[in-house]
């Protein structure tokens, strides 16, 4: 047995345990210090995957359950990366958090490490363990606030639908093993073909389970408030990793296990993903809090991701990575600036953000630069992401999907620009400056220029994309 | 003589059931749901199922039952109304045709009498130890992961609160 292949998630678990000793045996072990500690863990983790990467290791471990591969690679990175910055983002938030400081930042980890396992799972069980792993956590660090209403509302509320997905997803694994006799995604791909009520019905179930945690349209009920009410930065978190992770596994399940089965499911993502974006479009434009409003944003934005799923393709599938990329810098951008603002002021409606450019011209500018790549304006991000997302499923002449997604980004563009307007053209009501740390300048420059690299230069990530998703070559388009 | 401690293991798991839903006392209630499980345990044996019989002990009458006897002591009920004794005729309706549709399942299922392939010099337990340690060892391990996450999130969300003396000076 190859354990290389888990050495990753073998060295978070270590740093999380470790981080969770000195947190109860050295008390007095600043706070700050676990943070740097953990940053740097993962920094190193990071580095490792990416040797991994240039080496070519991949491969399967425990009977197949377990799969390294490049997708799996790209979604780790991806994933650290994504915790790396909020870390830093949380810094200041958890210095004002009156209790349990330090669990907060292995909460954190232990929840990356589940998504970690979440981009190699590769057969039904470990999906809905990993699946529970990493929204256990999250179950945690939404009601994080005890002593803030909002906060345990959002938290039972997760976890009931939350609980629900699971049952839903234990059902339909159930239903497919009964009628298939395997829970392995290989052996699955054989019997494919043969379509039998069980393994449809059970698909449903899991799809349903899925689309539950990334919060596409039907399943989307919990995301105002739970956003709303859970801890910023945990709201930020909770937006970009999670979808990451479920994404990766509903591209293993639909592109490598089902593709026999591409015909049937491509019209139930492509109604999914005009259902999200006009939904999440449309409740957007009266949303009065900011969090609220980058809710139902991100359901919008996975309506778009889900176009390039729709499109089934080999480029569909590179689309859906890239997209996620342009998505990760924006969005954890945006949380970052509401994250700022509302430490300093305890505010995060949008009328609050009025003259932020008078108060602080960096956060304002940061805004603008990610609220104009999350509605795809060139040359930011959010831009290469949807032209390449449309490009995909235009390729497969999925002209209905496409003008769909296209007036959306037209109605995108209004609540985008109505915060813009309120940053740079109202006069703010109180004029003191906001004074910015040094980790989060940090994680601003981060997103600025990622936005922008990824906008101007994109080559780089698009060869990553495309290499990452080299084991869909078989749907590669004719 | 394993006739004789079926009938036994039987009807004590049917009057104990009775016994539970009949009783106005909650705590009687809960402990002779107790009996039940007990029994219930003692059928898995007789039908060779030693692990089920240890599980459903450990389990239902050791952690759930308890937790049910918690929150009961939480209460401080003297005597639940007995306004569901209305409703008798319904539930014993929809006892019968959930009865009826188990009976129905039993006999046209292929279930009975149906030999599975296990090797039974190994024994249960140790199948299903060896199966959880081989095949599943991957999902078992990650499933150890998911006890601790729930365990910090008990005492995070529900333990006393200490509160710490913020270090903001650092």
């Amino acid at each position: 047995m190859n354990l290389t292949l888990i050495s990753p998630e073998l060295w978070m678990t270590l740093l999380s345990c470790v981080v969770l000793s000195i947190d109860f045996l050295a008390p007095q072990f600043s706070k700050k210090g676990l943070a740097t500690l953990s940053i740097i863990g993962m920094a190193l983790i990071m580095l490792h995957l990416v040797a991994m990467t240039w080496f070519g290791v991949q491969g399967t471990l425990f009977n197949t359950m377990f799969v390294l591969d490049p997708l799996a690679i790209f979604f780790k990175i991806f994933i650290l990366f994504s915790t790396i910055l909020l870390l830093l983002a949380s810094l200041d938030y958890v210095d004002r958090l009156p209790h349990f400081q330090g669990e907060y930042y292995y909460l954190i980890l232990f929840t990356a490490l589940g998504m970690m396992f979440m981009a190699s799972a590769n057969d039904l069980l470990s999906l809905f363990i990993t699946l529970e792993f990493s929204t256990f956590g999250f179950y945690i660090l939404v009601a994080y606030l005890r002593e803030d209403v909002k906060s345990n509302e959002a938290g039972i509320k997760f976890f009931i639908l939350g609980v629900l997905a699971a049952a839903l997803i234990a059902f339909g694994i159930s239903l497919i093993y009964g009628d298939t006799g395997t829970i392995l995604f290989y052996e699955i791909a054989k019997i494919s073909p043969k379509i039998s009520i069980g393994l449809v019905i059970g698909l449903l179930f899991i799809f349903i389970g899925i689309g539950f945690k990334i919060g596409a349209f039907p399943f989307h009920a919990w995301i105002p408030d739970v956003y709303q009410g859970a801890p910023t930065p945990v709201t930020a978190y909770l937006s970009i990793a999670p979808k990451a992770a479920a994404l990766c596994l509903s591209l293993r399940i639909a592109f490598a296990t089902l593709s026999d089965l591409k015909p049937d499911w491509v019209w139930l993502i492509a109604a999914i993903s005009i259902f999200s974006m006009t939904y999440g479009n449309i409740t957007a434009i009266a949303q009065k809090n900011m969090k609220r409003l980058l809710a139902y944003s991100g359901i919008a934005q996975i309506g778009n991701i889900l176009i390039g799923m729709a499109a089934g393709t080999k480029m569909g599938s590179d689309a859906v990575l890239f997209y996620l990329l342009t998505y990760l810098f924006a969005n954890l951008g945006a949380f970052v600036v509401v994250i700022i603002y509302s430490n300093m002021t305890q505010k995060d409606n949008i009328d609050d953000l009025s003259g932020l450019n008078r108060r602080s011209p960096l956060m304002a500018f940061a805004m603008l630069l990610f609220l104009l790549s999350l509605a795809g304006v060139p040359p930011l991000a959010g831009f290469v992401g949807k032209v390449y997302v449309f490009l995909a499923a235009v390729e497969q002449g999925l002209y209905l999907l496409v003008s769909i997604g296209l007036i959306n980004v037209v109605i995108s563009f209004y609540y985008y620009l109505i915060v813009v307007k309120k940053m740079y053209a109202v006069e703010p009501e109180e004029m003191t400056p906001i004074s910015l740390s040094i980790p989060l300048r940090l994680v601003l420059y981060a997103g600025i220029i990622g936005v922008l690299w990824l906008g101007i230069w994109p080559k780089p990530f698009i060869d990553w994309s495309v290499s990452a998703t080299h084991i869909f070559t078989h749907l590669m388009s004719q | 003589m394993a006739q004789i401690l079926f009938f036994y293991f039987g009807g004590m798991t049917v009057l104990s059931a009775i016994v539970a839903v009949a009783t106005p006392h909650l705590i009687y209630s809960a402990l002779s749901l107790l009996v039940t499980f007990i029994h219930i345990a003692g059928l898995y044996i007789l039908l060779h199922a030693e692990f089920i019989a240890a599980i459903q002990i450990i389990i239902y009458a050791g952690a759930i039952l308890v937790l049910y006897l918690f929150v009961l002591m939480l209460f401080h009920s003297k005597q639940e109304p007995r306004y569901l004794h209305r409703q008798l005729p319904v539930g014993i309706f929809l006892g019968l045709v959930l009865l009826g549709m188990m009976v129905l399942a039993a006999f046209r299922s292929e279930i009975l009498g149906q030999i599975g392939t296990m090797n039974d010099k190994l024994g249960h337990t140790k199948a299903i130890g060896m199966a959880l340690y081989t095949d599943f060892v991957f999902p078992f391990e990650m499933a150890s992961l998911i006890l601790l996450v729930a365990m910090f999130g008990a005492i995070l969300l529900a333990g006393r609160t200490v509160r710490r003396k913020s270090d903001g000076s650092a």
